[in-house]
């Protein structure tokens, strides 16, 4: 067919420029077109399946040595453990009695919330089990919530069956709550080198708009308020003993002050006063619950391998692509089979974080790997050793990955380990479990730090992606 | 027929991309060539499905959502396009230069479209040799691509 080119619609085609209306759309409203492309990946990943039956790139990694990295991975585990189990809480004051001891427990899934703050979190242990738990929520000497009276309901807002429904869940103290009635905490400003009384106040949930998630209302001392400069200053309960909502313990950690305003001389004229808490809820991987249940089986129960997670055997093909880590693999269900894979599940050898899966659909999906370029990953840290050990949550984005290392850049302003430390998940959603091992930290630079983790070339041709199906009790 | 080999022939032609990125000693960038023959060769009609298979394509086996990709490659073959009614686009100086935009344009607004959106994306992006052999190559590849199929199909007969 002769065309020719005398009319504008040629030149300038009415459907390209749709097409780009509709990408742009597409792109501020991504789960608007979720299905079309859900359905098309299927369409463009079922033909690639074809490569996966040539291991032309992956290589096999002997039994022996995975058998070795088996047992490490399950000592380090132990170890950490025993040092989250030694870190517990202080006892927040008289409001739990002798009888509650401190629970640990995983973080399943975050909710909820604005701007990388979630604001609720799923547990993994149904709510039924926790009837007589106080219903503070605490780490370390921080309160970072309160257990939720209700249980994750059926179903969730779009109606469909919730996968956790019944577990138990945490709001956060900047959670605006179920029917928008914030939960208010009484506060105090711990001046620990002034002779004048701590200034009171309540810390309540900061508005979508605000870049904090708390921030303080209701002075006792409206004129002081307005004095304040330093930021320094650490914001603790001041233990209100007839709060409506329940008794607060004195001396509970809620975050650190922030002061916005005017510029006063490198100082700030304050226009609002915020907290920002210790703990950043997108990277929490576990908090202490008190109840009268024995420690050391709660606490065992983290073991990544005693999460309730399924294994499905898969099969790895590495895809050339023409991006920065420049190999991209494909998981095949080593079945030949066509379960429909979750996006997000952990693609784990033995115990060890590999990747997740993205683009998923019947029998397949596609792998990124720890540390892609741009991604945000939530991980646990070893810090120290010995009576000071402990752990550091950090948020990271992936920058760059070559060479069995990563380099990440850490989000928020957690003071890093020491190079040597184990690097673990942090947990992020029901089919990543926290406390899966990743690899060690050999580099720290600033708000950077490098991970090795395993070499592309040296990752095994079969592994196993963790689905979870929500826990056992 | 044309489309059904499309559909399975454009996420073959991204994996042939990467796989020249890990054998050459330089980024000859496929991707560039491909967007060459929609903006110039294609028939405009075409121009937009075409697009959106390869966009698709992109976000299953790079990083990011097709949209991101799609945004990526549309707007500068949205931009281009139009140029054919006041080029000669055959002239292979012409069709170098305008590789030469693709292969810089495209990876950086793939990384802008993806910052915004707060989603994660890593193009590969060529040093000066890759843009330099990407400008060279395209107009013969593009040639090649052009005549068989299934873009041979989709390719715009012109009357001059």
């Amino acid at each position: 067919m002769i065309q020719t080119r005398s009319s504008l619609r040629t030149l300038f085609p009415v459907s390209l420029y749709a097409g780009l209306l509709v990408a742009v759309l597409a792109l501020l409203q991504p789960q608007a077109v979720r299905g079309v492309e859900g359905w098309s990946a299927v369409a463009i990943a079922q033909p690639l399946r074809f490569w996966t039956g040539f291991d032309l790139t992956a290589h096999r990694v002997g039994a022996e040595r995975r058998e070795a990295g088996q047992r490490d991975v399950a000592r380090r585990v132990e170890s950490l453990l025993h040092r989250l189990d030694r870190t517990a809480p202080a006892r927040p004051g008289t409001v739990v009695d002798q009888r509650h001891l401190p629970t640990v427990r995983a973080v399943v899934e975050r909710r909820g919330g604005v701007r990388g703050w979630p604001s609720r979190l799923v547990l993994d242990v149904r709510r039924d089990a926790l009837a007589d738990a106080a219903h503070l929520v605490t780490r370390g000497t921080a309160l970072v919530g309160f257990l939720d009276p209700d249980p994750v309901p059926e179903r969730d807002e779009r109606g469909r069956p919730d996968r956790w429904a019944g577990h138990a869940q945490v709001r956060l103290l900047h959670d605006h709550g179920a029917e928008g009635l914030p939960r208010r905490v009484p506060a105090r400003l711990r001046v620990e080198d002034s002779d004048a009384p701590a200034l009171a106040f309540l810390v309540e949930p900061a508005s979508a708009l605000d870049r904090l998630p708390l921030r303080c209302a209701l002075f006792d001392d409206p004129y002081r308020a307005a004095r304040l400069r330093r930021t320094d200053l650490e914001v603790e309960t001041s233990g209100l003993a007839d709060d409506p909502l329940g008794v607060v313990p004195q001396g509970l950690g809620l975050g650190s002050l922030e002061i916005y305003g005017y510029s006063d001389g490198g100082l700030a004229v304050p226009i609002g006063v915020y907290v920002r808490p210790h703990h950043r809820s997108a990277s929490l991987s576990h908090v202490v619950l008190w109840t009268t249940l024995s420690v050391p089986d709660e606490v065992r129960r983290l073991r990544a391998g005693a999460w309730s997670a399924r294994r499905v055997a898969l099969r790895l093909t590495r895809l050339p692509v023409p991006t920065d880590v420049r190999f991209r693999w494909m998981a095949a269900l080593r079945d030949d089979g066509f379960e429909s894979l979750p996006v997000g599940a952990a693609v784990v050898d033995g115990e060890r974080l590999i990747g997740v899966l993205e683009s998923t659909g019947p029998g397949f999906g596609m792998v990124a790997p720890f540390g892609q370029p741009g991604r945000i990953w939530s991980l646990v840290l070893e810090r120290g050793t010995g009576d000071g050990a402990g752990i550091v949550e950090v948020q990271a984005r992936g920058e760059v990955r070559q060479a069995g290392q990563v380099m990440l850049r850490r989000i928020g302003d957690e003071e890093l380990p020491a190079p040597g430390a184990e690097v673990f998940t942090a947990g992020a959603g029901p089919d990543e479990p926290p406390f899966l091992w990743v690899g060690r930290l050999v580099a720290v630079d600033g708000e950077r730090f490098v991970v090795e983790h395993v070499e592309a070339a040296a990752v095994p041709h079969e592994l196993d992606a963790l689905i979870g199906g929500g826990s056992a009790r | 027929m044309r489309w059904l080999l499309w559909c399975l022939l454009a996420p073959q032609w991204i994996l042939l991309d990467g796989l020249l990125a890990q054998w050459l000693p330089f980024r000859l960038d496929l991707g560039a060539v491909l967007a060459l023959v929609l903006a110039l060769d294609c028939r405009p009609g075409s121009t937009a499905a075409l697009l959106a298979w390869v966009a698709l394509a992109r976000g299953v086996l790079q990083d990011g959502d097709a949209a991101l990709h799609f945004l990526a490659l549309g707007l500068p073959v949205a931009a281009l396009l139009p140029l054919r009614a006041v080029l000669d686009e055959r002239f292979w100086p012409v069709r170098a230069a305008v590789t030469g935009l693709f292969v810089v344009a495209v990876p950086r607004l793939t990384v802008v479209f993806a910052e915004l959106s707060g989603q994660s994306a890593a193009p590969l992006r060529p040093g000066l040799a890759g843009v330099l052999a990407t400008m060279l190559c395209a107009p013969f590849l593009a040639a090649v691509l052009r005549r068989l199929p299934p873009l041979g199909s989709f390719a715009e007969v012109v009357e001059r």
